[in-house]
C-alpha cells in the first residue's frame, strides 16, 4: 500500500465516508469529524506511520490537505 | 477577523503594562464585534448607555452575568455557522447555559488551552489516565462540560484509558495493563475534582490499594463545593492523593463552559493565574466597584477567545480574592487570585413562597 | 357522638411528628367547639394581655414586627376596628379556622390568629417550618397567656403548630376545618388544594400579588418631608426586602418629563440616604439578581434604559411603555421598573387581578377616587398613602375577613 492510500484508508475508516469525499475534506465537515472523531483519526495516523504528532500539529490538522503538510513534517512522504 | 497575533505571546510571560495594550484594544474590537452581530448584546449596552467604541480600560468593559447564558441565546453568528453547542452541568429540572460555538471561536478555545497546558506540562504528549468513565463522552452531539473538559485535555494524551468502568468503578485490571505498559514514564492524570475524590481516591483507600503514580502529574478542576461539604480540604486533597498514589504535582484549575479554553491554572505556590488569554477582576458587591488586593468581591472573567458568542466579559457567582499582579513567587507574569467558593442564595423575606420552595 | 350527617374525620396522623407550640393539643374535640361571636370580650382580653406582653418585650427593639402586631392587638386598637362593624349583630363564627402561614413573614401567623379569633372561629395555625425569633417570641408570650386561668376555655380554641410539609397532615387538618386561611403565594395555594375539603368549607388564599406607586411629580417636589416620604417607602419596601406582597415594584411618575426628572433626582437620592442611615444589609447575591433582572428587562423589553446609580442598594429600570407580562418580574431586594406618563391612566392597560396595593404620593382622596373606583378594573384592593402599604388590616387583599369568616344567621 503507498503511503497515499494509507493516509485514505485512515480517513475512510475513522470517519466512516467514501473515498471520494476526501479532496477538500475539512473538519467538521462531516458529523464524524468532531472533536473525538478527530482524536481517532490522529491515532489512526500515528499507528499507520509510526510517529508521534505534535500538540500543535494535531490543533492545525484542520483538513485533508493541511493533514499532508503536516506529515511531511515527520519525513512522511504522501506522494508515493 | 479579529487580530490573533496574541497566540503567539508567551502565556505569563507579560506584565501588566505590556500586556494591557493589545488586551484592552482586543476586548473593545470584540465588544464592538458583538454589538454589531448579537442583537441581545446591543440591547444591553444601549440599555446602559455604553458605547463600545469608547472603551478604554478593563474595568469599563460591560460584564454580563452568567446565567444570562441559560435563559437566552446569545450569539453573533448565524445558527448555521454553529458548530458545536457547549451545555453546563445542571441538575434535572434546571437551566442549563448553551455556548453556541462557531469554527474559529472553537479552534480559539483549543490553541488556548494547549498553550496554557503546554506552560506546564511540556509539550510532548503523555501517557494519559482520564478519571471518569467513557460513558462520559458516549453522546457525540451534545457535550456537557465534562465531556468536553475531558475531550480538550485529552489532546496531550499520547495513549489513554479511563480509570473508570461504566458503574464509576474503578478498572483496576485496565490501570496495571497500562502502567506496566508505560513504566517509568511521566503520565499525566486528568478529571474532575470531585470524582477524583469519590470514585478514585476513596475506592483506592478502600481497598487499601496503592498504584505507583509518583511520575505523574494530576490536572484537575470542577470547583470544591461538594468536597468542602465534606470537609476536605485542597491541603487534604493532596495529601491524600499523594497519600494512595504518589502523586506529587497536582494542579487545580478553574474554568467554566462559558470561558473554555482559557482557564486559570495554578502555580506550584497555590495561586490560580491569568494567562495572556484572560483576565480576572474582583467587584465588590456593594457596587460592582473593583476591590482592592486581598479584598474578597465576585470574581468578573475575562477572555480574549470567544467571538462567536458575547462571553469576553462575565460576572460569575464565584467569590474570590486578587492576590497580586506579576510578583507571584512562582514568576509567572499577570494577576494571581484565589476562588473563595460560591455565592450563597439570597435569605429572602416576604410573602409569597415561590422562591423559599427552592430552599425548603 | 358524632351524628350520622357529621363529615367523618380522620385519625391524626402519628407518623409524621406535629409540634405544638402553644395551646390546644387534642385536635379532635376542636370542630365541636362553640363558636363565638366576633369581638368576643374574652378573645378581645386575650389579645390586650399578649399585646402588653409583646410591647415590653426585651426583644422588642430587635423585631419591630413584633412590636407592630402588639401594638395592632391592643384593646384601644380592636375596639376602634369594631366601630367599622355595626351589622353583625346575628354574626357567629364558622367553626375552625386553619391558616397556613407564609415561610419568610415571621409574624403574619399571629395576625392571622388574629382575625381567625375575632372573627369567632377556633384557629389551627401552621407556623413556617423555617425557626424565627419572632415567632418563638410570640408563640410563648401566647402560651404564657393562656396559662391564666380566665382563659383555660379559650385555650382551646388555640392550635399553634409547625411541621414539615406534609400531604397526610395537611389533609387531617382541612378535613376539620370550615375555612382554610393560605397565605405564601400561587404555589402553596396549589399544594394545600390538594387537600379536600368538606363540602361547606372553603378557602381565603391570599395568592402572589403585585403592587405599585404612583407619585404625582409636581406634588412631590412641593413637599417639605421628602426624607420622611423617603423613610415610609423604605416602610414599604426594604423592611422586607421587597418581597411583600404589598411592597410596589412599579413606580408610576405622573407629570412632565422635565418635572419628573426633577422629581426622581431627589427622591432617589433621599431613599438612598435612608438605607444609609438604616443601615440597610445587601447580601451578595441579591446584588447580582437585581443586575440580572435588569439585564433580563433590557433584553426582553424594547427601549430600556437603565439609569446609573449610585451603587447595587437601588436598582432602576425605566421602561418607555408598559408590558403585559411586568407583574411577573418579581426580583426584590430593591429592584424598581419605572414609567413616566402625563396621566395616569396607562396604568390601566395592565392592571390586572394580580394588582393588589397602590401607594401614592402627591394625590388626595378625591382624586383617587374618581381615578380608580367604579373605573371596574380587574384589580387594586386597597390605595394606601406610601408608608402605609404594610399595615395590616382586618380588610386585606380584598377580603373584608370578619364578614367573610363570620356566619349569618337570619331569623325572622
Amino acid at each position: 500500500m503507498t503511503n497515499e492510500e494509507k493516509y485514505n484508508k485512515a480517513f475512510i475508516e475513522s470517519f466512516g465516508i467514501e473515498k471520494d469525499k476526501l479532496n477538500g475534506l475539512k473538519y467538521q465537515d462531516v458529523i464524524s469529524w468532531d472533536s473525538i472523531g478527530h482524536m481517532q483519526l490522529m491515532t489512526a495516523l500515528e499507528d499507520e506511520f509510526g510517529v508521534e504528532l505534535d500538540i500543535d500539529d494535531i490543533t492545525d490538522f484542520s483538513s485533508y490537505e493541511e493533514g499532508k503538510n503536516i506529515l511531511s513534517k515527520y519525513d512522511v512522504n504522501l506522494n508515493v | 477577523m479579529i487580530d490573533n497575533s496574541f497566540l503567539t505571546k508567551p502565556v505569563f510571560g507579560l506584565d501588566s503594562t505590556s500586556k494591557s495594550e493589545f488586551f484592552i484594544e482586543r476586548l473593545r474590537l470584540l465588544s464592538l464585534h458583538h454589538y454589531k452581530s448579537c442583537n441581545s448584546y446591543k440591547k444591553l449596552l444601549d440599555a446602559i448607555n455604553v458605547n463600545p467604541e469608547e472603551i478604554s480600560d478593563s474595568s469599563s468593559i460591560p460584564f454580563l452575568p452568567v446565567s444570562l447564558f441559560k435563559q437566552y441565546d446569545l450569539m453573533s453568528i448565524d445558527s448555521d455557522d454553529v458548530i458545536k453547542t457547549m451545555t453546563s452541568s445542571g441538575t434535572t429540572g434546571q437551566q442549563v447555559s448553551k455556548i453556541y460555538l462557531d469554527r474559529n471561536t472553537a479552534l480559539l478555545q483549543t490553541k488556548a488551552l494547549t498553550k496554557i497546558l503546554e506552560s506546564f506540562i511540556g509539550s510532548s504528549r503523555l501517557p494519559m489516565i482520564i478519571i471518569d468513565s467513557s460513558s462520559v463522552i458516549k453522546d457525540r452531539s451534545m457535550f456537557s462540560a465534562r465531556g468536553a473538559g475531558i475531550l480538550g485535555f485529552s489532546i496531550f494524551g499520547r495513549d489513554k484509558v479511563y480509570a473508570l468502568d461504566e458503574n464509576m468503578e474503578l478498572d483496576i485490571e485496565a490501570l496495571e495493563f497500562f502502567l506496566k505498559k508505560h513504566i517509568g514514564k511521566k503520565i499525566l492524570l486528568f478529571g474532575f475534582t470531585f470524582m477524583i475524590w469519590q470514585h478514585f481516591y476513596k475506592l483506592l483507600k478502600e481497598n487499601d490499594y496503592y498504584i505507583d503514580l509518583s511520575k505523574g502529574v494530576l490536572i484537575h478542576g470542577g470547583g470544591w463545593k461538594k468536597l468542602e461539604n465534606q470537609s476536605v480540604s485542597q491541603g487534604k486533597f493532596k495529601e491524600e492523593i499523594k497519600a494512595v498514589c504518589g502523586v506529587e504535582e497536582i494542579f487545580d484549575y478553574y474554568g467554566m463552559v462559558e470561558q473554555t479554553g482559557s482557564i486559570y491554572m495554578e502555580c506550584e505556590f497555590g495561586h490560580l493565574h491569568a494567562s495572556i488569554f484572560s483576565d480576572v477582576i474582583i467587584r465588590r458587591s456593594i457596587d460592582f466597584s473593583v476591590a482592592e488586593i486581598g479584598e474578597e468581591g465576585i470574581i468578573q472573567v475575562l477572555s480574549m477567545i470567544p467571538e462567536s458568542y458575547p462571553g469576553h466579559s462575565l460576572l460569575t457567582e464565584d467569590k474570590g480574592i486578587l492576590l497580586g499582579e506579576d510578583n507571584c513567587p512562582c514568576q509567572r507574569k499577570g494577576k494571581f487570585f484565589k476562588v473563595t467558593g460560591r455565592i450563597k442564595n439570597a435569605e429572602i423575606r416576604g410573602c409569597s413562597d415561590t422562591y423559599a420552595t427552592n430552599f425548603n | 357522638m358524632q351524628k350520622l350527617e357529621d363529615v367523618v374525620i380522620p385519625m391524626q396522623p402519628t407518623s409524621i411528628s406535629i409540634q405544638l407550640l402553644a395551646g390546644n393539643e387534642n385536635y379532635d374535640e376542636i370542630p365541636y367547639l362553640k363558636p363565638l361571636v366576633p369581638f368576643d370580650d374574652t378573645v378581645i382580653s386575650f389579645f390586650d394581655e399578649l399585646s402588653m406582653i409583646l410591647m415590653k418585650h426585651p426583644q422588642g427593639r430587635d423585631f419591630p414586627d413584633v412590636i407592630t402586631f402588639g401594638f395592632f392587638i391592643r384593646k384601644a386598637n380592636i375596639k376602634r376596628q369594631m366601630k367599622s362593624y355595626t351589622c353583625l349583630r346575628s354574626n357567629v363564627g364558622r367553626g375552625v379556622s386553619f391558616h397556613i402561614a407564609p415561610s419568610n413573614v415571621p409574624i403574619n401567623f399571629a395576625f392571622s390568629l388574629a382575625v381567625g379569633l375575632l372573627s369567632g372561629n377556633a384557629c389551627i395555625v401552621r407556623v413556617s417550618s423555617k425557626s424565627f425569633p419572632q415567632t418563638d417570641i410570640v408563640s410563648d408570650a401566647i402560651s404564657s397567656v393562656l396559662e391564666k386561668s380566665k382563659f383555660s376555655d379559650l385555650k382551646r380554641y388555640i392550635s399553634i403548630v409547625r411541621y414539615q410539609r406534609n400531604n397526610e397532615i395537611n389533609n387531617f387538618f382541612s378535613s376539620l376545618c370550615d375555612i382554610r386561611v393560605i397565605w405564601g403565594g400561587d404555589n402553596t395555594i396549589s399544594e394545600l388544594r390538594k387537600s379536600p375539603l368538606p363540602p361547606r368549607s372553603f378557602d381565603i388564599t391570599f395568592a402572589d400579588r403585585y403592587s405599585f406607586c404612583i407619585i404625582k411629580a409636581e406634588e412631590y417636589l412641593d413637599m417639605q418631608n421628602k426624607k420622611k416620604i423617603a423613610i415610609d417607602f423604605y416602610n414599604d419596601t426594604y423592611l422586607f426586602d421587597q418581597n411583600a406582597c404589598s411592597s410596589p415594584r412599579l413606580i408610576y411618575w405622573v407629570g412632565s418629563a422635565k418635572l419628573v426628572s426633577q422629581a426622581k433626582e431627589f427622591f432617589w437620592s433621599f431613599l438612598h440616604e435612608a438605607l444609609i442611615d438604616k443601615k440597610y444589609k445587601l447580601q451578595s447575591m441579591t446584588a447580582i439578581n437585581k443586575y440580572i433582572a435588569s439585564c433580563q428587562s433590557a433584553l426582553d423589553y424594547n427601549n430600556v434604559e437603565i439609569p446609573k446609580v449610585l451603587d447595587n442598594l437601588i436598582s432602576r429600570i425605566e421602561l418607555k411603555n408598559l408590558p403585559a407580562d411586568l407583574p411577573e418580574r418579581t426580583c426584590g431586594g430593591g429592584s424598581y421598573f419605572e414609567y413616566t406618563d402625563d396621566e395616569p391612566d396607562k396604568l390601566f392597560d395592565i392592571v390586572s387581578r394580580k394588582f393588589q396595593t397602590l401607594t401614592y404620593i402627591g394625590y388626595t382622596n378625591a382624586e383617587l377616587n374618581s381615578l380608580f373606583i367604579g373605573k371596574g378594573a380587574l384589580g387594586i384592593d386597597r390605595i394606601v398613602p406610601c408608608g402605609k402599604a404594610a399595615e395590616f388590616s382586618l380588610i386585606w387583599d380584598g377580603y373584608d375577613l370578619i364578614s367573610h369568616m363570620s356566619r349569618v344567621v337570619s331569623i325572622d
